[in-house]
């Protein structure tokens, strides 16, 4: 009768009989196998009857066992008091003998019922009582704080977020200690039940930027979340660029930077990402380790990285329009050499620059997915052999094979993986336009590609905003990286970068 | 609606330029080199060097040859040139031309700038395309293989552009040095005269210069000459000069490491006075006969060198006025200074030249005796 139910709803008060909310229970959680009801029997004589209901895969064992020994230990405790035990007595027991350190609460309706029981609460429901009890054992197995495997820094705190959202917060916080420091805890409604938190800075954050961060995640309710990127992807401005529009991180120093310079942070419960908004142009050019060396070998990477992102995008390009468009404008013995290495090659060369593209895309993707031994011989069969083979082949010259090569090797030069995407993804229409036109076309789509970009805005903030003329952060810690007298003694007169 | 107007619009872009100059490398055949000769019944032979890809691939064997020549004859350079497709099955592309070469007997007969205007004219070939004049037939030139380059087109640019820079023995002549010169008041044109011995092969070496008036070839100097020459036209960068020993055919060789010509101009009396003044930076290179243990010794060495400048000098300045040769260019310097004069000589045509007057006096210092200073190595 109570079973069918639709408890999700209607806040159905708990049923006062033991017996009839057992089988509300059992029908409820069947083939739920790793949700234990049990029955206890305690009081004198062992006459009085409760239910114990508990999710095992997200209780230790440990601690349920501690809770047979404190409801065995209650006869003794409640002997001395009288035989009837109210619920309320037993609460008061509960939170002085310290089973749990995180306070009992009083469970009214199934719904509240259903709730802890799947965020790993131990529920205990006693007979003739419409109260149920609840308190947090919830504990499951996480890994503990380790060396972040993306983002490698030689001089640097090792430490990397985990999939706890506690400890994820707490290591940030001993990093920024300052009450102006903001958490926000929100949770969706859907299936998943996602607990996620956004953080700032008070008084470093721009108002406007605040406002409309909120805004949108303020919207965010039914949606099923198992990832910081879905959040990310649900308050992203425009879905359709290949620019990312946030920066992720798994480094606890590289989230506090980002909130002293008025960034705001999203972390969540089950996952070690955390969400830098916005992410700028420049930024993804930054990498944490730039910040822990020497400001003239920090500006120097830089710039190798700027070069890597336009060697990037538009090499394959440039070689097409300068072999289909331009000889003229390559050096005579370099000619000489091309025409040698192009000879007998059957193919245009934008088809040989696709083809030795998808080659190389194939590769990365099949060393991506690949377990780590056998992704490494991926490698080698893929840049040696299938290279090798392709240029005896007579499928791909030598050159192309540098080009495609030094294209993908470029890629990887930027700090943030995704950030590469966007070269990769702009490389082939460009390609298609050196081929088509020129020299020009290639001009045309970067003169594109710069128009998007600056139209571009995130939470407010132009994309290329370090870019505009009467900014100076572009010097300071843009293309370059200022000595930290400069930067910090900037940074704290609050005018932010 | 508006958007749709706006992205026709913006596609319109794409059909501003289009396809119509996109070629593959393949489908390309490169020039390196030309030579242009003349037949006995006076049609002009083009001969027309091509790079040949050699694909470094192990299956296709790859070596031979890197070039291959044609011939073509018309009655007009840019009529060969035309004809060139219709041996070869790819488009020719002119933007890689090497070096020209021209046969003695062309440039005897034809204007300079007629046999050239092809590649004036043409977008595709560059000014900075090497010139030569070949004794004998200019096509025999292109036929001979390489020392060290891929093609002999390359070979012959490296020598007169590299030879006149250190040696000083010929000059960088390229299609831009030639239209300027024959654009000037007095169109000497000063072309690098290649010469090879006849029954050795690969033997291809740059003798002096050819100098061409009135657009046409008048004679030919010696590199000896062509040092002198190079020293007036203050277009020498390093070089040796030597001082025969007395008594002996030795002789003490100096590197010239610096140079600069000061030269000015006057008219007195009817009579053009042009001097001369080469400052050189010398150094030791060889030391036959001299010992130069004291400061005596080494002025009178800087005075025996400073001699030996003028004297070069004189003589090629002397020779070519008995030939009535402005090989230097002198009436440029006229026309610059003195425009109206220029024009009455030149309407009077008065011998200008051949009554100059030269004054040289150069100015060298010796910076450099070499490791083993005072006196020749041999002598102990």
């Amino acid at each position: 009768m109570l079973a069918i139910m639709d408890t999700t709803k209607v806040e159905v008060p708990i049923n006062k009989d033991l017996q009839a909310n057992d089988e509300y229970m059992r029908n409820l959680y069947k083939n739920c196998d790793d949700i234990k009801i049990r029955h206890f029997q305690f009081g004198a004589d062992y006459k009085q009857e409760a239910l114990v209901v508990h999710c095992d895969s997200l209780v230790q064992e440990e601690k349920s066992n501690l809770l047979h020994q404190v409801l065995k230990d209650m006869p003794d405790f409640e002997a001395a008091l009288s035989l009837d035990i109210s619920v309320k007595q037993i609460k008061v027991f509960f939170e002085n003998k310290g089973v749990s350190s995180r306070p009992v609460m009083l469970l009214k309706n199934y719904n509240e019922l259903n709730a802890n029981i799947v965020n790993g609460h131990i529920v205990l429901i006693f007979d003739k009582w419409d109260l149920a009890l609840s308190f947090d054992a919830s504990s499951v197995e996480k890994r503990s704080v380790a060396e972040p495997q993306n983002e490698v820094v030689v001089v640097g705190p090792r430490e990397g977020t985990i999939e706890n959202l506690q400890k994820n917060l707490g290591l940030i916080r001993s990093r920024v200690k300052t009450p102006n420091l903001k958490f926000i805890f929100k949770q969706t409604d859907g299936k998943s039940n996602t607990k996620f938190v956004y953080g700032y800075l008070d008084g470093t954050v721009k108002k406007e930027m605040l406002e409309v961060f909120e805004l949108r995640i303020n919207k965010i309710k039914n949606e099923e979340i198992l990832e910081t990127s879905y959040i990310a992807e649900l308050i992203e401005e425009s879905s359709v660029t290949p620019f990312p529009q946030y920066r992720f991180t798994e480094r606890p120093d590289v989230a506090s930077a980002s909130l002293l310079e008025g960034k705001i942070i999203i972390l969540m419960e089950g996952t070690g990402t955390i969400v830098i908004c916005p992410g700028l142009f420049n930024e993804f050019f930054q990498s944490a380790s730039d910040y822990y060396q020497r400001s003239v070998f920090s500006s120097i990477i830089r710039l190798v990285r700027f070069i890597g992102f336009i060697l990037s995008l538009a090499l394959p390009s440039i070689y097409i329009a300068l072999t289909t468009f331009h000889s003229e404008l390559i050096p005579t013995v370099l000619l000489i050499a091309l025409l040698d290495t192009r000879e007998g090659i059957p193919f245009p060369a934008i088809i040989e620059a696709l083809i030795m593209l998808f080659f190389f895309e194939l590769l990365q993707e099949a060393g991506v997915r690949l377990p780590k031994p056998i992704g490494s011989t991926v490698s080698i069969v893929g840049a040696l052999i299938i290279g090798e083979a392709s240029i005896n082949a007579g499928l791909a010259s030598p050159i192309m094979i540098v080009v495609i090569g030094l294209t993908g090797i470029a890629s990887f030069s930027i700090p943030y993986y995704d950030f590469g995407f966007a070269a990769r993804l702009l490389r082939i229409p460009l390609m298609f336009l050196a081929a088509i036109m020129g020299g020009f076309g290639l001009f045309l789509g970067f003169i594109l590609i710069f128009l998007h970009l600056s139209k571009l805005h995130v939470l407010k903030e132009p994309y290329l905003g370090t870019f505009t003329l009467n900014s100076t952060s572009l010097l300071k810690d843009g293309f370059f990286r200022l000595s930290l007298k400069k930067l910090l003694k900037h940074r704290s007169t609050g005018k932010g970068l | 609606m508006q958007k749709l107007i706006k992205y026709i619009v913006a596609s319109s872009l794409l059909f501003l330029s289009g396809c119509w100059d996109h070629a593959e490398l393949t489908e390309y055949v490169f020039v390196q080199s030309l030579a242009v000769d003349q037949k006995k019944d006076g049609t002009i032979k083009l001969t027309t060097q091509f790079y040949k890809p050699a694909p470094k691939i192990a299956s296709a064997g790859g070596g031979g040859e890197s070039y291959f020549n044609l011939e073509t004859e018309a009655k007009s350079v840019f009529d060969a040139i035309r004809d060139v497709t219709i041996h070869l099955g790819r488009k020719a592309n002119w933007g890689h031309v090497r070096f020209i070469v021209i046969s003695e007997k062309v440039a005897k007969k034809y204007y300079l700038g007629s046999v050239l205007d092809f590649f004036y004219r043409d977008h595709e070939p560059r000014l900075l395309t090497g010139v030569a004049v070949t004794e004998g037939v200019a096509a025999d030139y292109l036929k001979e293989k390489p020392h060290v380059e891929n093609t002999v087109s390359e070979q012959l640019n490296e020598v007169t552009k590299t030879g006149s820079k250190f040696s000083a023995k010929t000059y960088p002549a390229n299609l831009f040095t030639i239209g300027k010169q024959l654009h000037s008041e007095v169109d000497t044109v000063y072309v690098p005269y290649l010469r090879k011995e006849k029954e050795k092969e690969n033997s291809i070496f740059v003798d002096g210069l050819s100098i061409f008036l009135g657009g046409k070839l008048k004679t030919t100097i010696t590199n000896k000459e062509t040092k002198s020459l190079m020293l007036a036209l203050n277009n020498f960068q390093y070089g040796i000069i030597g001082i025969p020993c007395k008594g002996s055919k030795l002789q003490e060789s100096f590197e010239i490491t610096e140079s600069h010509t000061n030269t000015s101009f006057a008219i007195k009396n009817d009579v053009i006075h042009y001097s001369l003044r080469p400052k050189l930076q010398a150094s030791i290179g060889e030391l036959e006969c001299t010992n130069i243990e004291t400061k005596q010794q080494l002025g009178v060495l800087h005075t025996k060198l400073e001699k030996q400048v003028n004297s070069n000098l004189m003589t090629l300045l002397k020779h070519s006025q008995k030939k009535d040769i402005d090989i230097i260019g002198l009436g440029n310097h006229i026309y610059r200074s003195n425009p109206k004069e220029w024009k009455r000589i030149k309407k009077e045509k008065i011998p200008y030249y051949k009554d100059a007057v030269f004054h040289v006096k150069s100015e060298v210092n010796i910076l450099n005796t070499g490791t083993d200073i005072s006196k020749p190595f041999h002598k102990k």
